[in-house]
């Protein structure tokens, strides 16, 4: 019996080994075949409006230029977490997509300088703001090298919107630009029977974030919540130590106690897991302001069109509004300070076809692929060519958008220490649902960074 | 034999009995209810809308059926084949691990001998070490022996590694099937000559068959349902078992705010296991059983 | 003796070899990670940088490790009474030979094969929601309105929520395993007790119990292992990044792996791989103290 399980093991040894044999010739000749094609890693998943735009816009690359694509789409997490590896083990990838921070950070030492590549169609095509991001991107990470190594697409930025048609019903005319004219809106929301403010607990740090920054500064923030990234700089002094005791601080907290107690956000607030908060109370027009990014609308739109024409859950009359976020007294920045982010392109540089990756990426991220973002996906356009081809629920972001000329980083940097940001936002949360003050948030902030 | 038992209880309710099982049979029931009621939500939910599903009304289907989220779903290429992958990948694993498994811990249940702890306490100390911190290193030694290029090569890599990383557990849950089986029977079957791997393959493998079902159970759905190995080392459409495709699409769901459609990837990713829970149970069970018999 | 020789290494090979080449490289790999600064979880060597224990220094003066290790400590512990009593209960119930058990059993099981995110989603937008949620409406009919008004997944409240959710689960796997051992017990043994006058209750505690030693070894191990790679949940329970209520070390191992959240925050897989390494201290820890505790093979059958 024994001889006849060693035999079973053998044949299945022998099985595999031929196989294995046989796959190895068949190899050889897909390789061959394989040479003329580019292997590209996007971000999205199979079925998400962006993949479809940019499944179109390879089709026609491939029919203009005669290069296959084998497009695989990996979506975040799988980016995330198989990229690197595939880059380390050498396999064929050409190009890939993500956030700019991460393409530029996590991964910069594997991305292809494309300044001489990208000179032509930087000019024609290239939205200022985003490229000085993308260089801006690439040098934080690499002592200040401001090459360009990614092509911008599909941006983002992070404010308040607000349902216009609640806005009228309270009677406010103009848009809050400073935190006692959003007080002032938020009692006369009060007073018409409206929650003034949602939100999502997985956002609620960066509405700290956003609070403490107009107040400090970015540097201030994330010298605050101690980034390990900047630790070296508040050592020697660039950038100025700050305390959780630091009256400016306090004086963050104590506004948002203040805002807490006069009952201007959602009794939901701290059990709003995402998407509770968007979809329960912004889109059907309970509340009336909530702070996301501008994929909000987007976000909302495909929930409401999945289900064809009965839309029960998104107000009829929701018409979307946006503001920054507002500025404050005797604060370091102002509403011109804001968190923009976007996707962004990047080559690999062990490459063989780099020429065809570029080209490729010209056909994903300008002319018709970009403009369809705009109306299938409702993205900000990236092109400059584009720029009147916003979406209708994004009209107001184009102001806020085009006022900005600093850039904060994701939640104003008030995320970049791993260890705090699980205390912090439970903090957050907690304050603006009254169950501690603005002390007790002090206090727990504190104790938790080791100050 | 435990069938024939049932049936003499299906032509014969002995109420006395039944009503000494009540409170058994009503803790089960409450329990099953709740159960269906949660999971049967679940499948509401994938016929629903989002906005229904959120306005708390998934059970109610104000705006009628919607069976599009299953075309939806679907629709996203190639789910055949990952159906096929998965299959695959989950009988050959499941069969080759119990095959390997099953003398292993038998032999690490029965006899004392130098090393038989250390291997123990290596198996569990495996099954305690994250995943990530095996599958990413294998990866790059995999990826540089450049075997994935080729699409049976990976299959097979696959497979050994489903089968690899899943030896500790399966051997370890084993391991006390094999302790708690009497020595009366080897020691019979050696009085009649038989030799000791006849004896384990002829006899007490098959008395340990409801560890070894459960045991099968739960690795099919274990490799069914695996995802990170498969991700990082399917990078290719040909490879990818359902759990990828599909995970990937109720990502999506979840990024577009498309819920109701999520849900219904959700019973599609289910049902097939499901189905093939009760097949395989049953079946296995009947047959192992017959086995002994014959 | 010497006949069994050949069997033992015979039987043990496969198994062995197999699980050599595929854990021995990483497991090394992993414990010597642990003591080195590491970007990029496949960064070759020479990327390195050597710093010796600091990596477990650090993770033992860090509040949000250990507030993860206190979190996983109460699932372990916590979750584990329940569901070991949960599911033996149900077990023995399935094998008091009551009609339909095939049904029950799958449909008890049946959480188990769903999903993750499936089941968390539905707990959070179904069960728990605060507006129109399951628990919410079951206690406003018994007329416990006060305690309907709760906010299940509130920082204070979520972490017993989630407990809950996880234990609704797991309950069926483990139920599956203590089946599958009291199956294995002869029918006969029962009878021989009925005859001498043993009710059913005596009988499980004298005879079922002792009995299933063997198989509660077994719980435990797999209980010790799924909770030590709990991770899944706690993600699906959390905002974006982790939550301090719901944090557990695999969750924050992946931050250290990965980064966290949306925010490019500093990657360390030396400091992830130590996270790792006691972690399966702890699997081996409890897994000894259970072999010294449990001897199975007192009771034969």
């Amino acid at each position: 019996m024994k001889k006849r399980v060693l035999s079973v093991l053998l044949c299945v040894t022998m099985i595999a080994a031929m196989v294995v044999g046989c796959g190895k010739k068949s190899d050889g000749d897909g390789g061959d075949k394989g040479g003329k094609k580019l292997v590209y890693w996007a971000m999205w998943s199979e079925g998400e409006p962006q993949a479809k735009v940019i499944k179109s816009a390879i089709e026609k690359y491939t029919k203009d230029t005669g290069v296959e694509v084998d497009v695989q789409f990996k979506g975040r997490n799988g980016q995330r977490e198989g990229l690197q590896p595939a880059l380390d083990a050498k396999q064929q990838i050409d190009l890939f997509d993500e956030d700019v921070n991460r393409v530029n950070g996590s991964w910069g030492k594997y991305l292809l300088d494309l300044e001489d590549l990208a000179k032509d169609f930087e000019a024609e095509h290239g939205n200022e703001t985003l490229y000085k991001i993308a260089r801006n991107a690439y040098a934080q990470n690499n002592d200040g090298d401001e090459t360009l190594h990614s092509i911008p697409y599909q941006p983002s930025i992070f404010g308040f919107f607000y349902n216009k048609t609640l806005f009228d019903k309270a009677g406010i005319e103009a848009v809050p630009t400073t935190w006692e004219e959003l007080d002032a809106a938020c009692a006369k929301l009060k007073d018409a029977g409206v929650t003034p403010i949602t939100g999502d607990t997985t956002y609620m740090t960066s509405f700290m974030g956003y609070h403490l920054g107009r107040y400090l500064g970015q540097d201030g923030v994330k010298a605050l919540v101690g980034d390990p990234a900047v630790a070296d700089k508040v050592e020697s002094g660039d950038i100025e130590k700050v305390s959780w005791d630091d009256e400016k601080v306090v004086q963050a907290a104590k506004d948002i106690e203040d805002f807490a107690a006069k009952g201007y956000f959602s009794k939901n607030i701290a059990s709003n897991i995402y998407p509770a908060g968007q979809n329960q109370e912004f889109a059907p027009g309970e509340a009336a302001i909530i702070l996301c990014g501008s994929w909000l609308p987007n976000e909302i739109k495909v929930g409401e069109n999945a289900e064809g024409d009965d839309k029960i859950e998104v107000a009829d009359d929701l018409t979307w509004g946006y503001f920054n976020y507002p500025s404050v007294k005797d604060g370091k920045d102002d509403s011109t300070a804001n968190n923009i982010a976007n996707q962004v392109l990047a080559i690999n540089k062990d490459s063989k076809m780099t020429e065809e990756a570029f080209e490729l990426i010209t056909y994903i991220t300008a002319g018709d692929a970009d403009k369809q973002m705009t109306t299938d996906a409702l993205c900000i356009p990236a092109d400059q060519a584009n720029s009147d081809a916003w979406p209708t629920e994004l009209t107001e972001v184009k102001p806020g958008f085009d006022a900005t000329t600093t850039y904060y980083d994701w939640a104003v940097g008030a995320e970049n220490n791993g260890d705090l940001t699980p205390v912090l936002n439970e903090n957050v949360v907690k304050l603006m649902a009254g169950s501690i003050t603005a002390d007790d948030f002090i206090k727990s902030c504190k104790e938790a960074s080791g100050q | 034999m435990s069938k024939n038992k049932e049936k003499k209880v299906r032509e014969k309710i002995n109420w006395k009995k039944e009503a000494k099982l009540a409170p058994g049979y009503i803790v089960i029931i409450l329990w099953v209810l709740f159960t269906l009621m949660l999971l049967g939500w679940i499948i509401a939910a994938s016929l629903s809308t989002t906005g229904d599903i959120f306005a708390g009304k998934a059970l109610k289907f104000p705006s009628g059926l919607h069976f599009e989220n299953y075309i939806e779903a679907w629709g996203s290429g190639g789910v055949a084949t990952f159906f096929m992958n998965s299959l695959m990948y989950s009988i050959v694993s499941c069969i080759l691990l119990i095959l390997i498994c099953a003398p292993a811990a038998y032999v690490l249940a029965r006899f004392t001998f130098l090393g038989n702890k250390i291997i123990q306490t290596g198996f569990v100390s495996a099954m305690g070490v994250p995943i990530t911190m095996i599958v990413l290193p294998l990866f790059c030694i995999v990826a540089n022996m450049g075997i994935l290029n080729s699409i049976v090569a990976s299959k097979v890599t696959l497979m050994f590694l489903y089968i690899g990383i899943n030896i500790p557990y399966t051997t370890i849950f084993l391991l006390t099937f094999f302790a708690n089986l009497s020595r009366t029977y080897e020691e019979a079957a050696a009085i009649d000559g038989c030799p000791p791997t006849k004896t384990f393959w002829k006899i007490m493998f098959p008395m340990a068959q409801s560890g070894i079902v459960t045991v099968t159970i739960f690795n099919f759905i274990n490799i069914w349902n695996e995802y990170f190995l498969s991700l990082i080392f399917a990078n290719s459409d040909a490879l990818r078992p359902v759990a990828v495709g599909l995970y990937g699409m109720l990502q999506s769901m979840q990024y577009t705010g498309n819920w109701s459609g999520m849900f219904a990837a959700v019973v599609i990713v289910f049902l097939p296991t499901f189905i093939l829970y009760i097949f395989l149970s049953e079946k296995i069970i009947g047959g192992v059983t017959g086995g002994i018999k014959g | 003796m010497k006949k069994n020789k050949g069997m033992i290494v015979g039987f043990l090979a496969p198994a062995v070899i197999i699980f050599l080449i595929v854990f021995l490289y990483p497991i090394v790999r992993t414990v010597m990670m642990s003591l080195y600064k590491i970007e990029a979880v496949t960064d070759t060597m020479d990327l390195w940088t050597f710093v010796g224990v600091q990596n477990y220094q650090k993770l033992f003066t860090t509040a949000i490790f250990k507030t993860a290790m206190m979190n996983i400590v109460k699932i372990w512990l916590i979750g584990g009474i329940i569901v070991m009593v949960v599911s033996l209960f149900f077990g023995v119930i399935l094998t008091s030979g009551i009609r339909g058990k095939k049904f029950f059993r799958a449909i008890i099981y049946l959480p188990n094969i769903v999903s993750a995110v499936a089941l968390a989603t539905m707990w959070l937008q179904y069960v728990y929601s605060p507006k129109f949620g399951l628990l919410k409406s079951v206690l406003n009919a018994l007329g416990l309105h006060k305690l309907a008004q709760t906010q299940w997944t509130a920082p204070e409240n979520v972490f017993w929520a989630l407990l809950l959710a996880y234990c609704f689960g797991m309950i069926g796997y483990h139920m599956l395993i203590w089946m599958s051992g009291i199956e294995r017990i002869s029918p006969d043994l029962y009878e021989a007790a009925t005859i001498d006058g043993a009710n059913k209750p005596q009988q499980f505690r004298y005879m079922t119990l002792p009995l299933l030693k063997g198989v509660f070894k077994t719980n435990i191990t797999m209980w010790t292992v799924s909770t030590a790679a709990f991770f899944v949940w706690s993600q699906l329970f959390s905002s974006v990044t982790a939550n301090r209520a719901t944090i557990v070390p695999v969750q924050y191992m992946y931050m250290q792996i990965f980064g966290a959240g949306n925010a490019v925050t500093e990657r360390n897989a030396g400091y992830g791989a130590a996270i790792g390494i006691i972690l399966c201290l702890c699997v081996v820890l409890v897994f000894t103290v259970c072999n010294k505790f449990i001897k199975d093979d007192d009771l034969e059958f």
